[in-house]
């Protein structure tokens, strides 16, 4: 006992303890994320292209990215974009299972007025709609354009959703350092 | 001085029983016996033509698949492998549009609408399927019968085309396509 010397038994001791352990992250403090499925109705199908609908649905995860909400990459198949219905009871289970917190479903329509017809809806996990959002654009003499109109109509609409339930967004990352010069 | 370094490493021994980290390096140090109990969970085995009761969960159309596409089904009944429940009732199941539209711009009716059943997703494990589901043409008498008498025979030509279609929780039966060990739920 006499001959222990004591500094190393006190780093004994230190390393021993070691730094206190960390409380595991919570399930709240992780972001939540959406599950998104895009729809083409029967009518945009007969009276328009599927280049349509591929660039609406493209146009609208460009802007969820863009705003940090971040989109459930589905482990056994590609994004939903189909022109036959899925019921809102099976995107829940399948988003369910995905990890996502909510469903995002955009349909895709073609009125008899209107060139294109923009419905975005969020549903929670038990089915309830959250909210819901349609543009539509029928001006001109031809629909060219007509999309890109309608999809700036619900980035305006979706700006005063970001961050509520169905389009939580992921916390910034830091700020990168400004170029000097600029 | 010695004396100081004694009470120093009596201190310091007292402060370790208190110790969070040594506390959480005991806490995670297997019990014995607990962890060779849990790796010891016999698996079962779910033999190869067992027969999986499924449903559509979406609907499919002549008009709108694909070839290639995938469908969207669901586990009918729960799946036991002899008493054992392996994989309960509502899992995903995912199938292949085998015959349809070629491409996603072809307009009308294909010819024919097949779906093949692919896998069970359970957890991480893909339980391989094999079985399929063809949708039987339908034709619209009332169409039939109002082209006819507004047109003739053109009318009739114009509205005898057959539609494909299957609904949602229309019934497929599909079999397990290899042997699969898998840890009993219950």
């Amino acid at each position: 006992m006499k001959n222990i010397p004591f500094l190393p038994a006190l780093l004994a001791v230190a390393c021993l303890c070691g730094p206190s352990p960390l409380p595991a992250q919570s399930e709240a403090a992780k972001p939540a994320a959406v599950y998104f499925a895009a729809y083409r109705t029967p009518r945009h199908m007969r009276y328009s292209k599927p280049e349509v609908f591929h660039e609406t649905v493209s146009g609208v995860v460009e802007y969820l990215e863009t705003y940090r909400v971040q989109i459930v990459q589905d482990p056994v198949r590609k994004r939903i974009e189909t022109s036959d219905l899925i019921p809102v009871a099976t995107l829940v289970n399948i988003a369910r299972e995905a990890g996502a917190s909510s469903v995002l479903l955009l349909t895709l329509d073609r009125p008899l007025t209107k060139w294109v017809k923009i419905t975005l809806e969020a549903y929670d996990l038990s089915g309830a709609l959250l909210w819901k959002e349609t543009v539509d654009e029928g001006g001109g003499l031809s629909g060219k354009g007509g999309v890109k109109k309608a999809l700036g109509k619900l980035e305006k609409r979706l700006g005063p959703r970001l961050g509520q339930p169905g389009l939580e967004q992921a916390p910034a990352s830091e700020e990168k350092p400004v170029a000097s010069g600029q | 001085m010695k004396r100081l370094a004694e009470i120093a490493l009596l201190g310091a021994m007292l402060a370790g029983a208190g110790c969070p980290g040594l506390k959480a390096q005991q806490d995670t140090l297997p019990v014995a016996g607990q962890a060779d109990a849990r790796n010891a969970q016999p698996l079962v085995r779910l033999q190869e033509g067992a027969e999986v009761r499924l449903a559509l969960a979406q609907k499919v159309t002549g008009r709108a698949a694909v070839v290639g596409e995938p469908v969207e089904l669901v586990l009918a009944e729960d799946l036991r492998a002899g008493d054992a429940l392996v994989v309960r009732k509502g899992a995903r199941v995912l199938g292949t549009i085998i015959e349809g539209k070629a491409t996603e711009k072809k307009r009308g009716q294909p010819k024919h609408l097949r779906i093949r059943v692919d896998f069970i997703k359970a957890g991480d494990t893909r339980i391989m399927l094999r079985g399929e589901q063809e949708a039987a043409g339908k034709r619209n008498k009332k169409a039939m019968v109002a082209g006819s008498v507004a047109l003739g025979v053109s009318g009739l030509l114009l509205t005898m085309g057959k539609k494909y279609e299957i609904p949602v929780g229309t019934p497929v039966t599909a079999y397990v396509g290899q042997d699969v060990d898998l840890a009993p739920l219950e």
